[in-house]
């Protein structure tokens, strides 16, 4: 064997490399087409376009502690990866602008991996907005064009540029499905990238805090509070009642409600039941039409919806109740409750709200993630690294 | 080869995700992906042609099948076939299997001929006699399709061994038109049976509708 990691994906355990007839390749990554050992070509990128302009504009000028955190991205990336650690709706995707203006103008290919496909496009419209360059979603149907200034990915797509090479990455949220847990999407990623990464997380792993200089951001842009959940203990049988009382007074007092449960067998009963009264709709992974029942969401058409994790993030709703049925069930961790508990409160116009986590059993990931919500609304902000922690 | 202690197809360790069965045969996929990968012996006759598919055409053989051949995994080249190599054996023992061709390109690029590597296993003699000279698209199955299939190959006579029965082999059967059209390059009376590890669903269902034999040609 030529030299024992995959240029790809950087596996190196031996179990999954086999010799074909024109060497060694990689298993691991087999899925995006072969790949064998001893290719270790380093192509160029094309030449940069001489008169790029590569500021930024927003319609809203970033708050002071969005400004500090930004300016520190810019100084930490120079020497580690940096983690942005972030509360949901803090504006991460902002906090970014900075260091991407500052990478064109030092005419430096940089892009954005992103774990979901409708996440890519929606910013690739928003970087598109804020920056003049060439803005380029890459991802499942948009494979055509991989040429441009700002590239904005999907996690797989990585796999297009491990010869070209980025001069930094900017991940978004490595700790969702699929990139987290995934050594394949990672080894991909990191072999795509020949500087260093920038992570923006809200929950993010004891891996990713060792590793990396963390900037802590713990305020939204509206400087209130992040709602802290409430957990309620009940016995299964009564847990219908209290999540139909819950709604009633949500919907006696107009505000639209989003209940999450563990599975999709539970989603559909608890539409079953609460849909005799209330005009609600149920999303999980198998419904045909989610991206209509959210628009009817967002234009208040219905009064609610009850939803499995596929919520849990990516998604903006205006003044909404969050409530967990099942919160201590295996399916939800305390990341998953701590992005759950950050859909409330997202706009300056309701930046409070209620979040309920109805629990069975006594539960120390909803404990951790009541705790986390706490420590983050008692700290705002601050700047560390792996050294000092 | 190498022995690989996982599975080809999943990846997990093999030790404690196998049958007893599995186990004593070898075999190089986890009981989860045996399972998916089912057989389904099916026999129909297109025209002259005796045509035999072992699998199931359905997702999961499709996917396995587009990692052997687009994403030229090799490993995978025992995997298909091995539960009916051994009835393959002990039918066509006296036998020649004559090779679906694989155009010039595709072979460079992979490195390995795809169908020849899958009936490797069965034991008998393999010959690739065609070439293709141009790619066509296969997709439709219409009758000027297929004569534009047969023009876009040749085959060498020299290398077809004499008095041996000839059987024609290829991946899978969509339409069926390659092997028609390399049953009429040898003639039909020489060339009466061919073997695919699947036949596509659209062909059994048209065999079934009985539609197959009004197609005019």
């Amino acid at each position: 064997m030529e030299q024992n990691r995959c240029p790809r994906c950087g596996n190196t355990d031996i179990d999954l490399f086999y010799q074909g007839s024109k060497g060694w390749y990689c298993r691991a990554c087999i899925k995006f087409s072969r790949v064998l050992l001893s290719e270790t070509r380093q192509e160029n990128w094309d030449d940069y376009p001489a008169d790029l302009d590569s500021e930024y504009r927003l319609n809203f000028e970033l708050t002071d502690h969005q400004k500090i955190i930004s300016r520190q991205i810019c100084k930490q990336m120079k020497e580690k990866d940096v983690l942005v650690w972030a509360v949901t709706g803090a504006g991460k995707t902002e906090l970014c602008m900075e260091f991407i203006q500052q990478c064109l103008n030092q005419k430096k290919r940089v892009a954005i991996v992103i774990a979901r496909r409708q996440v890519v496009l929606e910013l690739a419209e928003r970087f598109q907005q804020a920056f003049q360059c060439k803005v380029i979603p890459v991802c499942e149907g948009y494979t055509r064009d991989i040429d441009g200034d700002l590239l904005i990915m999907t996690a797989h797509q990585c796999y297009r540029f491990f010869e070209k090479k980025f001069d930094h990455i900017i991940v978004d949220e490595p700790d969702a499905f699929p990139y987290d847990g995934n050594p394949v999407l990672q080894g991909i990623v990191r072999n795509s990238c020949k500087g260093t990464m920038l992570y923006l997380s809200a929950t993010p792993d004891s891996k990713l805090l060792e590793n990396c200089h963390v900037l802590q951001l713990f305020s939204r842009p509206h400087g209130y509070n992040l709602p802290v959940p409430v957990s309620v203990y009940c016995l299964p049988v009564f847990s219908y009642f209290y999540v139909f009382c819950w709604v009633l007074n949500r919907v006696k007092q107009g505000i639209p409600f989003l209940i999450f449960v563990p599975t999709i067998k539970d989603a559909h009963r608890m539409t079953v039941f609460l849909k005799c009264r209330f005009n609600v709709k149920c999303c999980t992974s198998k419904t045909k039409d989610k991206d209509g029942i959210i628009t009817k969401m967002k234009q208040k058409k219905i009064s609610g919806m009850i939803c499995t994790t596929i919520l849990e993030r990516g998604v903006t709703f205006e003044g909404i109740d969050v409530c967990v049925w099942n919160a201590d069930h295996l399916t939800f961790s305390s990341a998953s409750l701590i992005q759950i508990a950050g859909r409330v409160g997202r706009k300056a116009s309701r930046p409070d709200g209620d979040c309920l986590f109805l629990c069975f059993s006594r539960s120390r990931k909803v404990d951790e993630s009541i705790q986390m919500i706490n420590y983050a609304n008692n700290t705002k902000m601050s700047i560390m690294s792996s050294e000092t922690q | 080869m190498q022995t690989t202690q996982r599975c080809l197809l999943c990846q997990v360790k093999l030790n404690d995700t196998q049958s007893l069965i599995q186990y004593i045969v070898k075999d190089c996929l986890c009981a989860v992906c045996r399972r998916s990968l089912k057989i389904k012996r099916k026999t129909i006759q297109i025209h002259d042609l005796k045509l035999t598919g072992f699998y199931e055409y359905d997702a999961f053989f499709s996917d396995c099948l587009i990692q052997y051949k687009e994403c030229m995994d090799e490993a995978l080249q025992d995997m298909f076939l091995s539960e009916v190599k051994d009835w393959i054996f002990l039918h066509y023992y006296h036998c020649v299997f004559l090779c679906a061709p694989s155009s010039e390109e595709a072979l460079a690029k992979r490195g390995f001929h795809h169908v020849k590597k899958m009936f490797e296993q069965c034991g008998i003699p393999i010959v690739e006699c065609f070439k293709k000279i141009e790619d066509v698209n296969q997709k439709t199955g219409s009758l000027s399709k297929r004569k534009e299939i047969a023009k876009s190959m040749i085959v060498d006579e020299t290398m077809i061994p004499k008095g041996k029965k000839l059987i024609l082999i290829d991946d899978i059967a969509t339409t069926g038109s390659t092997l028609l059209a390399m049953q009429e390059l040898l003639g039909k009376d020489r060339v009466k049976e061919a073997l695919c590890t699947a036949i596509h669903p659209k062909l059994l269902s048209d065999f079934d509708k009985r539609r197959i034999h009004r197609r005019i040609y």
